[in-house]
């Protein structure tokens, strides 16, 4: 076995016994967060890593999962399979309008579209008070409960969390190792070329664009449930540097950088709250050495 | 009252200064964006920084407001030849990633320190235009953002003058229509970008400068000029600085009128929907890309 | 082995913090350090350390000392949950106080419910976090400010007289929700002429003021806080208006403090649950510290935080004991002398104390009634 194979089975060992290992709830609260991060950065390492295209828009599909999961919990009762469901449905179409018109543009515009689109649905959210309750936002949003089973325990929400994980890493595999895949990467390395051997550039990039929003919703729709209380916030830019950070210094377009970036860029935040005060500062200062001395990838 | 013709004309007024400001603000990124191909994630933070500045040599160093506002837009060009050096030129060859990463970056070490070193307690800049109105027809004009317009026109013929006639100008033109050939001809890269760098920085310095008396300095004050300045460009055009200029105009009316007649909701949103139905209608915005003059 | 120093550094950090920390009385807060509040943040920071630093000068609670530990949660109800927790888990604080921002307050609320420990909200207003404590189900959560109902009912009372009105607020769950509570209050015959709520970094009032300006209601409703509200007044000045603002404006932030005295704004008023020029003698001596510490007058929220900590400590010293079972039944029965008078909690762990209802006569604010709640 390789040597990062090992370290990959070590990993996912820990992973699966860190519960019982560890009795703090903070850190089973920022585990958690982590599982849904790792969702939400395959969302972006497809179209970013894989498709070679600078997007802002996850905080987008991100926040659509969660109000349309949300909404459908608590105005219909619905069970969670079905709400996630609904969520991930939201997010591809989603992904859809707001791919279609932006991926025609130049790469400079396809960013700012998309974070405008970001911010266009922040402002949605915030104005449509019948639908949203705009600022006041949605609470006591109930746990996810599927057929029977209730998600309480922190405990319970480690493992959903993980397998939540586990499954985003694996539809990235699989779509990777397809041949859809390596169109993808086709479209990445040389747009001509790839052009010349008869890939369809924009429908491949449209389609892993919805692919990427339902992705980024089913992490939307995961968050809704355990923070169990959202605002316009969730779409806020935040996310976006937060998920751009993970992805590229984890490694676009590998399997697991971004992960081992979930993973860093979690806990990097949250082991500097011993120094409140300049937390942030610190933050930015090591993600500027780490962009101006990094090496390729955390991540081998 | 909406049919009132000072109404409508006081929107028209404020539209118009309201817009120049936008201009001036976006010109430096749109610079980046033609010259140098980049997006600048720390495009708030210099005009949030040029605004600080301004406060700390007025405070400081006792000086008044004119001179300061020279000092200040000085320090800034000497600023963004840095941020050129250091930032944007190691990450040119690494994909423009890196470059918005570490931009980004910038702009968040830049907020957190004006953040420590001020205090985030909202400061004021007393300009001597500040409390100044006159009116004609009804119509108020303020003197401040009379002076914003005057240095907006100041900058933009300056900037039209430099690009057009000197030699790093051309050179920056030419870098904009196509870099290889750039190095291919012996212009000096290096050199082009770090005075692109500079003078971005000191054009957006400016806008922190003049704008700033109108509001409150506070080490957040950034985040909203990068997303109108974003808006400004892409309805001009990337790096067309007279597409900046009317854009920006366009926009500001925009918003008068829709926040005036509309609502607040409105206004906000509007910078948005003009945006992207342009780049649905005509993607390279009213006057297409490249720094023309 | 540039990382592995970063590791190293904090490791002794976290060892040294909580050797230190380990004997003290902890209370916890989460609030705005960064973010577009950061200067409430401050005022936090500043109005717990000055209450810890008087309880513990006089020898502490119950024989030990008490630490303030603050955590950033930039007012964002997903941050204001991960510093609950952490400072919950790791810390092992033994109180937390609320946070700004009522969403964050309101996210934390079942937090502290699962922790089992007291929560005492001192800043954030919005009624629902009433409605949800005690008898709504939260045994854990006081509230020991008015909430956005108190202050309605007395705003709307002071509204009477007024033919028509204008509202302007920001676009947040403070801005909208206050509004509507003094709307539906509101006394019949005033017309409601304009409503605009902006959001919170929004520095531009010339729409509004344009609008505002043509329309001539009578008075100007403004729902922002103080950062808005200084750039509000600016720009009204430059307008040359001369409509006074009534409702919830910060007339009495230092934040403003210039603007009030240009006597553009005479016959402003506001009711605040604060106002650091009230001249009683227990706020005198709280003013005069903390402006001797800190150098700016307490913002309501330093006040808050302030006031707070001492109501706690009153609440350990009378249960003779930290145990948050204990201290929270204590705090039930709280009767604490604050410098709006006695703290009492209703059903709900309401503190039904008295506003102040401030007054811009002649460039000077200052408070003309304090009026009890209904």
């Amino acid at each position: 076995m390789t040597r990062s194979k090992a370290q990959l089975w070590a990993a996912a060992v820990a992973a699966l016994l860190l519960p019982l290992l560890v009795e703090s709830p903070y850190v089973l609260h920022i585990a958690i967060v982590t599982g849904i991060y790792i969702v939400l950065v395959q969302s972006l390492n497809l179209v970013l890593g894989y498709c070679g295209l600078l997007s802002l828009a996850s905080p987008a599909f991100f926040g659509i999962g969660a109000y349309v999961a949300t909404l459908l919990a608590l105005r219909l009762a619905w069970d969670s399979a079905a709400t996630m469901a609904m969520a991930v449905l939201a997010g591809v179409v989603s992904g859809w309008v707001v791919g279609f018109p932006s991926l025609r543009v130049s790469r400079h515009s396809f960013v700012i579209v998309t974070l405008s689109a970001t911010l266009l649905l922040q402002l949605v959210a915030l104005n449509w008070e019948e639908m949203t309750r705009g600022s006041l936002g949605l609470a006591n949003i109930p746990a996810p409960h599927v057929f029977g089973w209730v998600v309480r325990s922190r405990i319970e929400w480690y493992y959903l969390s993980a397998a939540a994980a586990a499954a985003a890493v694996f539809c990235t595999w699989a779509l990777v190792s397809s041949r859809f895949g390596r169109a993808m990467v086709a479209t990445r390395d040389d747009e001509q070329l790839a052009l010349a051997c008869g890939i369809d550039v924009f429908r491949t990039r449209l389609v892993a664009f919805c692919l990427s929003g339902g992705l980024a919703a089913a992490a939307g729709g995961l968050y809704a449930h355990f923070i169990s209380y959202i605002d316009p916030g969730v779409f806020g830019f935040s996310v976006s540097e937060t998920l751009l950070i993970m992805v590229i210094l984890g490694g676009s377009g590998t399997l697991w950088g971004p992960v081992a970036g979930a993973v860093v860029f979690t806990a990097l935040p949250e082991m500097l709250r011993l120094t409140p005060e300049i937390r942030s500062l610190l933050y930015g200062g090591i993600l500027l050495a780490i962009v101006l001395y990094r090496p390729r990838r955390l991540f081998p | 009252m909406a049919a009132d013709p000072v109404f409508l004309a006081q929107l028209a007024a404020n539209g118009l200064s309201v817009g120049l400001g936008y201009a001036l603000a976006a010109i430096g990124l749109a610079l980046i964006f033609g010259i140098l191909g980049q997006v600048n994630f720390a495009h708030g933070e210099l005009y949030m920084l040029g605004a600080f500045l301004l406060f700390w040599a007025m405070q400081q160093l006792g000086l008044p407001y004119g001179i300061a506002a020279l000092l200040m837009v000085a320090l800034m060009a000497v600023f963004g030849a840095l941020l050129a050096q250091a930032v944007i030129l190691p990450n040119l060859e690494r994909g423009f990633e890196s470059v918005v990463l570490g931009t980004l970056a910038v702009g968040i070490i830049l907020q957190n320190a004006v953040r420590l070193g001020f205090g985030a307690t909202p400061l004021d800049v007393a300009s001597p235009l500040e409390s100044t109105a006159f009116e004609i027809g009804g119509v108020l004009f303020f003197g401040q953002r009379m002076l914003v317009c005057a240095a907006f026109i100041v900058a933009f013929s300056g900037l039209y003058a430099f690009l057009r006639y000197s030699e790093i100008g051309r050179a920056m033109r030419a870098m904009a229509q196509n870099r290889e050939a750039c190095v291919m001809v012996g212009i000096d890269v290096r050199r082009v970008t770090r005075w692109t760098g500079a003078l971005a920085a000191a054009l957006t310095g400016l806008a922190g400068v003049v704008i700033s008396p109108l509001f409150d300095l506070y080490p957040n004050m950034g985040t909203e000029v990068v997303i109108k300045s974003f808006a400004v460009v892409i309805i001009g055009g990337m790096g067309n600085i007279w597409g900046a200029a009317i854009a920006g105009v366009l926009l500001g009316l925009a918003e008068s009128y829709a926040g005036g007649l509309g609502s607040a909701g409105m206004r906000d949103g509007i910078a948005f929907i003009v945006m992207i139905a342009m780049l649905l209608a005509r993607p390279q915005g009213l006057f297409g890309r490249t720094v023309r003059v | 082995m540039r990382s592995s120093m970063k590791w190293l550094f904090s490791g002794i950090l976290a060892f040294t913090a909580v050797h230190a920390l380990a004997q003290d009385i902890k209370i916890g807060i989460a609030g705005p350090i960064t973010g577009p509040l950061a200067f409430l943040g401050q005022h936090i920071k500043w109005g717990g350390e000055l209450a810890v630093d008087e309880i513990n000068q006089k020898g502490g609670v119950l024989g030990r000392k008490l630490a303030f530990l603050m955590q950033d949660s930039a007012c964002r109800p997903a941050d204001g949950v991960a510093s609950a927790e952490k400072l919950l888990s790791q810390d092992r604080v033994d109180v937390m106080l609320g946070d700004v921002c009522s969403g964050s307050t309101i996210a934390v609320m079942p937090v502290m419910e699962k922790a089992q420990k007291p929560f005492i909200v001192t800043i954030s207003t919005h009624p629902d976090i009433t409605s949800k404590a005690g008898v709504g189900g939260n045994k854990w959560v006081f509230r020991t400010v008015a909430n956005d109902g108190m202050i309605a009912d007395v705003v709307a009372e002071k509204m009477k007289g007024y033919k028509s009105i204008a509202i302007v607020g920001e676009d947040t769950d403070y801005g909208r929700g206050a509004a509507r509570l003094m709307k539906e209050r509101l006394p019949a015959g005033v017309k409601i002429v304009s409503e605009d709520y902006m959001k919170q970094t929004e520095t531009d009032f010339l729409p509004v003021l344009t609008r505002i300006r043509a329309a001539k209601p009578d008075a100007l409703a403004t729902y922002v806080l103080d950062q808005q509200a200084s750039n509000l007044m600016k720009q009204y000045q430059q307008f040359g208006l001369a409509i006074p603002l009534v409702g919830r404006p910060p007339l009495g932030s230092g934040v403003v403090s210039e603007q009030i005295a240009s006597g553009k704004f005479d016959g402003s008023w506001t009711v605040y649950p604060y106002y650091d020029k009230f001249p009683e003698p227990k706020n005198q001596a709280f003013t005069r510290a903390y402006v001797q510490r800190y150098k700016q007058a307490p913002h309501y929220a330093g006040w808050g935080v302030y006031e707070g900590v001492l109501a706690y400590a009153d609440a350990v010293r009378r249960a003779g004991t930290t145990d948050p079972e204990k201290v929270r039944d204590a705090l039930a029965r709280s009767d604490f002398e604050g410098i709006l008078g006695p703290m009492r909690f209703d059903a709900n762990q309401q503190a039904r104390t008295r506003m102040m209802f401030i007054v811009v006569e002649k460039g000077v604010a200052s408070v003309k009634e304090l009026v009890a709640a209904k």
